[in-house]
């Protein structure tokens, strides 16, 4: 009876492998069997392993078990390569932004001369980003799989940075897996897994513009990705993700290379998409909600208050018009509402003006004393276009000729509810304008305005700048470039209160940027 | 450089290494040997799950810094104000990130059933002969992260220069030079095995490493030996903090010395023999002026694999650790790194160090279809992977408290590849810290969907529910510096969505 049962048991996998052997020719491929079970390693297996494992494991191979399964090849277990492709892309820059300093008011005893600022001591936004360092866009992949990671490396060292700056160590700073399954039909899927953050709403030309996306989602998770063309001038996208930021421990130190965490929160974002995208005319609609989960036991929001379980929830409406000879007009809009904010991480990494996560736009738009709490209504629209290519038509324009390229954005944002006072109806507007006059192949005449002015409990803050500039280039259409700018700036008082240490008005920054 | 295009410089160019010269002087950038054969090589490897915890929170007690006091007048007129009582805060059952659960990679009760990221990026130049080798790692990602971990993102995690020199020996002849791991006892065909730990040791030295064999028939036996130390010793004074691993400076300067014999028979198995020794003779330990704190390792595994009978591991280790606690983590054990490590989860805080380790290690692995169907497999058809694993460890330690624990942890894993981008697999792991105490033991059963866009696809994606059946004194490490927390409350389930590839 124990050996009929036996012979039962045995009969069981032997049913299961018969009866998915419909795939059984699916692949007529040269024999290797499953992953562990191939023979012993050649002397050479790890990939690109200058030495044979010997009587231990490859110093190349990675200290992980096998997939999950054990189904996947272990790194340097022998397999058939299908068609494969590598690609670098990347960029590397340098730039230095020194700030001229003013008189203190009141100013020091015997003090004299004018004083240099490195970093420049500024408000508002700049033309520039000072530091040197580049960041590394790996991709490799087949044409059903591709994994991309990015590496950024930053000038750290005591060296050039004055003192030695972990927080610019080198990082992984993204990567992740995207699986192009061939098409259903008209229907296209893909699926992205991994660490990464996704960016939507931008009515710049290439989905950022001047004052960027409206919505920045980030984490360790997933997006699904459709596209299903309805008709040959119409496709419909849709996309869903979900993103999970894990959390520090409640006394774990803030500042420093650490930057400013909310310690004791972990996030959950889940994200949702669709557009509709009928020739030069394309209308999305994304909504993106981060719950954070408070488990602080001793410390309390950054508003002061007890920890609570919060939300903070977009919903952004996005159009854009391919004018072509016209330009591109981008409009996009929508509102952020938040509930006990003060609890939720940077799951929603960005919102208006790359500001930062449910901490930074609940103090910049619903105030201190909102309680986490608050509607934030924002619209926001770009216009790109180039002269040369509206002079031309109907010719073509190629770009290797001069031309005047224009990019001009406004953002406005009005906070519909707060429970703080000082907040009820606070508005604020960005303006901005950014040009390039391609004099020659090689030498372009710069010239960007930025302005921004919002309520705060401070008063009305208002930066504006004027930033004209000269480049170097190698070609008209190359990536590369070497700027000089200077930079003009005006502060309101609520920007810069203390007349002590005074901002900087005058900046000039020199810097270089290769992309490839 | 060779870069520039005959401009002659004043000084040196940029690009220039700040090293002094090698002797004899190869100036950088200009090639040594105009042969054709050096070329740049990249691989690269991603792990990269999501994962989330299912919590319980507790219910806490606090008072709320905003409410106002109570204020009373006294019969005699004197007012009093009394603080506002505590409320009771928290409670309910929230999702958060990272889960908490008993699943530390330094301790023995990791399992690796639940997936930690990992990403590495190998960048190799050379030729046949000679070829220098750069590996980039991470646990972590600084985009997607909560903060900026120093300690995930290990930057340069190792650097050397391998050379072949068997055409100038006559013999296989493999010379390694620089800073590089060293595992031995991977219970894996080509992997650190179910729980990813290296049975009987790890070295993550910076020194050499040498291969050498002899060819005899069908059999061919091998003969590596390494030597290695740390590059340096965290600094009398320095401050234990996240920034630098909570770095405890009463370790000493660590070397490692190790030699390994075996002996493979053609494509059927390997039967290795291992010795390591780390240790330290540093007078600049705090607690002792010469203290000589030894680990001692011998081991022995067979790695068979038997074609259609699938892989066997099967693995055997006794470490002896003497005035350990100021050895370094040059050596790791069980994936404890060195002497402090090995006295936080095996020999206790009273044993000054002392102690031994006797570990097995096993491993089987098994494909039914290449069981039933023989070389008529060819791996693109349905199959059913099998593996058995387990690892125990018997604790001598001067420590009492901690003397005869027997450790011993044991899975199993069947998977089911039902079609070329879908399988399913259920995995279930028990763990025992100490011997037949089940309050110290807990088991995972974890239950995954995989997809993959191929029957033999290096890539996979997998959906996994993991639930843990926890003992009532299995605690996970909270806070920081992290520690065990004994009023943790545990997750018990535990969702992961993982993506893997290499190249």
């Amino acid at each position: 009876m124990v050996s009929l049962q036996n012979r039962y048991v045995c009969l069981v996998p032997m049913a299961l492998l018969l009866a998915a052997g419909a795939a059984w020719a699916e692949e007529p491929a040269p024999a290797l069997p499953a992953a562990a079970l191939m023979p012993a390693a050649s002397t050479d297996s790890s990939p690109g392993a200058s030495v044979p494992p010997g009587l231990g494991l490859a110093p190349e191979a990675p200290p992980v078990p096998p997939a999950p399964g054990g189904r996947a090849p272990s790194f340097g277990a022998p397999v058939q390569d299908r068609s494969t492709s590598f690609r670098l892309n990347g960029r590397i820059f340098g730039w230095e932004a020194v700030g001229i300093g003013r008189t203190p008011d009141p100013a020091p005893k015997d003090y004299s001369g004018t004083a240099l600022h490195v970093p420049a001591l500024g408000a508002g936004k700049n033309p520039f980003w000072p530091g040197a360092g580049a960041a590394l866009n790996v991709q490799y992949g087949t044409s059903l799989v591709t994994a991309y990671a990015s590496y950024y490396f930053n000038v750290k060292n005591q060296e050039y940075q004055g003192y030695e700056n972990a927080f610019k160590a080198p990082s992984f700073g993204q990567a992740a897996l995207l699986i192009n399954p061939p098409a259903i039909g008209k229907l296209r899927l893909s699926f992205r897994v991994g660490a990464f953050s996704e960016n939507f709403a931008g009515p710049g030309q290439w989905g950022w513009g001047i004052f960027g996306p409206l919505l920045s989602v980030r984490g360790y998770g997933e997006s699904t990705y459709g596209d299903w063309d309805l008709t040959p001038d119409l496709k419909l996208s849709l996309q869903h993700g979900f993103l999970v930021v894990p959390g520090v421990p409640e006394n774990y130190p803030r500042g420093d290379y650490l930057a400013w965490i909310e310690t004791g929160v972990s996030s959950y974002v889940h994200h949702a998409h669709a557009g509709l995208t009928y020739k030069q005319y394309s209308l999305k609609l994304h909504y993106a909600s981060d719950h954070g989960t408070d488990e602080r036991t001793y410390l309390n929001t950054f508003l002061n208050e007890f920890p609570h379980d919060g939300r903070f929830d977009s919903y952004l409406l996005e159009t854009r018009y391919q004018a072509d000879v016209w330009g591109q007009v981008g409009l996009s809009g929508g509102f952020y509402d938040f509930v006990h904010a003060a609890s939720v991480g940077d799951g929603i990494w960005w919102g208006i003006d790359w500001t930062q996560g449910a901490r930074e736009m609940t103090n910049k738009f619903i105030g201190a004393g909102s309680h986490g709490n608050g509607k934030v209504l924002v619209v926001s629209a770009e216009y790109d276009f180039s002269v040369s290519r509206i002079l031309w038509a109907p010719r073509n324009f190629s770009g290797n000729a001069p031309d005047l390229r224009v990019s001009i954005a406004g953002l406005y944002h009005r906070t519909l509810a707060t429970d703080d006072p000082l907040y009820q109806k606070a508005s604020g507007y960005y303006l901005g304008l950014d040009t390039e006059y391609r004099m020659t192949s090689l030498f372009s005449v710069t010239f960007s305005s930025f302005g921004e002015s919002r309520d705060t409990n401070l008063g009305r803050y208002s930066v504006y700048s004027l930033n004209p500039g000269i480049m170097f280039h190698s070609d008209w259409w190359s990536s590369d470039r070497i700027q000089l700018i200077y930079s003009r700036r005006f502060y309101s008082t609520a920007a810069d209160p203390n007349s002590a240490q005074p901002l900087d008005h005058h900046m000039i920054a020199l810097g270089g940027t290769v992309t490839f | 450089m060779a870069a520039d295009q005959g401009v002659p410089r004043l000084g040196m160019a940029p690009g220039e290494p700040q090293v002094r010269s090698a002797t004899p002087s190869i100036p950088f950038g200009v090639n040594p040997a105009e042969s054709k054969e050096f070329v740049l090589d990249f691989h690269g490897y991603l792990l990269l799950p999501a994962t989330l915890g299912v919590h319980d929170r507790p219910v806490t007690e606090r008072v709320d810094p905003n409410a106002p006091p109570t204020i009373t007048t006294q019969p005699d007129g004197t007012v009093v104000s009394t603080p506002a009582p505590p409320v009771k805060t928290g409670g309910g059952t929230v999702l958060h990130a990272p889960p908490l659960m008993a699943q530390d990679l330094r301790s023995f009760e990791y399992t690796a059933a639940v997936p930690t990221p990992w990403a590495q990026l190998n960048f190799i130049y050379g030729n046949k002969t000679v070829a220098g080798t750069v590996i980039m790692s991470a646990t972590s990602f600084s985009d997607p992260s909560g903060y900026n971990d120093l300690i995930g993102q290990l930057g340069v995690s190792d650097a050397f220069i391998g050379a072949n020199l068997t055409k100038y020996f006559g013999f296989p002849f493999l010379l390694s030079v620089g800073a590089q791991t060293g595992r031995y006892g991977a219970m894996g065909a080509y992997d650190a095995g179910r729980y990813a730990t290296p049975l009987i040791a790890r070295t993550n030295t910076i020194g050499e490493t040498i291969t050498t064999g002899y060819k005899l028939g069908e059999f061919f036996v091998l003969l590596e030996q390494g030597l290695g130390g740390q590059l340096g010793r965290p600094p009398a004074g320095m401050v234990p903090m996240g920034s630098n691993g909570f770095a405890n400076p009463d370790v000493g300067a660590t070397f490692v010395d190790h030699a390994h014999l075996g002996l493979a028979y053609g494509g059927l198995g390997r039967f290795g023999l291992h010795y390591l020794s780390a240790f330290t003779k540093d007078d600049q330990v705090k607690s002792a002026l010469v203290p000589n704190g030894t680990i001692t390792v011998l081991g022995t595994d067979l790695n068979l694999t038997a074609g259609r009978a699938g892989h066997l591991y099967l693995g055997l280790a006794h470490t002896k650790a003497t005035n350990s606690s100021v050895v370094s983590g040059a050596i790791e054990i069980l994936n404890a790194r060195g002497g402090l490590e090995l006295m936080e989860q095996y020999f206790g805080p009273n044993s000054n160090g002392n102690g031994s380790l006797t570990t097995y290690g096993a491993q089987y692995d098994l494909s039914i279809s290449k069981l039933v169907f023989g070389p008529l497999y060819t791996g693109v058809s349905s199959d059913i992977l099998i593996s058995l694993f387990s690892v125990g460890t018997k604790v001598s330690s001067d420590d009492p408290d901690y003397n005869g624990v027997f450790k011993v942890k044991a899975g199993g894993e069947v998977t089911y590849l039902m079609m070329s981008w879908l399988g399913v697999s259920e995995r279930i792991d028990h763990v025992r810290l100490h011997g037949g105490d089940s309050k110290k033991a807990f088991s995972i059963f974890s239950s995954r969907v995989l997809f993959h866009t191929g029957w033999k696809s290096r890539d996979e994606f997998a959906l996994q529910y993991s639930y843990f059946q926890n003992g009532t004194e299995v605690y996970a490490k909270t806070g920081y510096p992290p520690t065990l927390d004994p009023t943790a409350n545990l997750d018990r389930h535990v969702f992961t969505l993982s993506g893997t590839f290499w190249w």
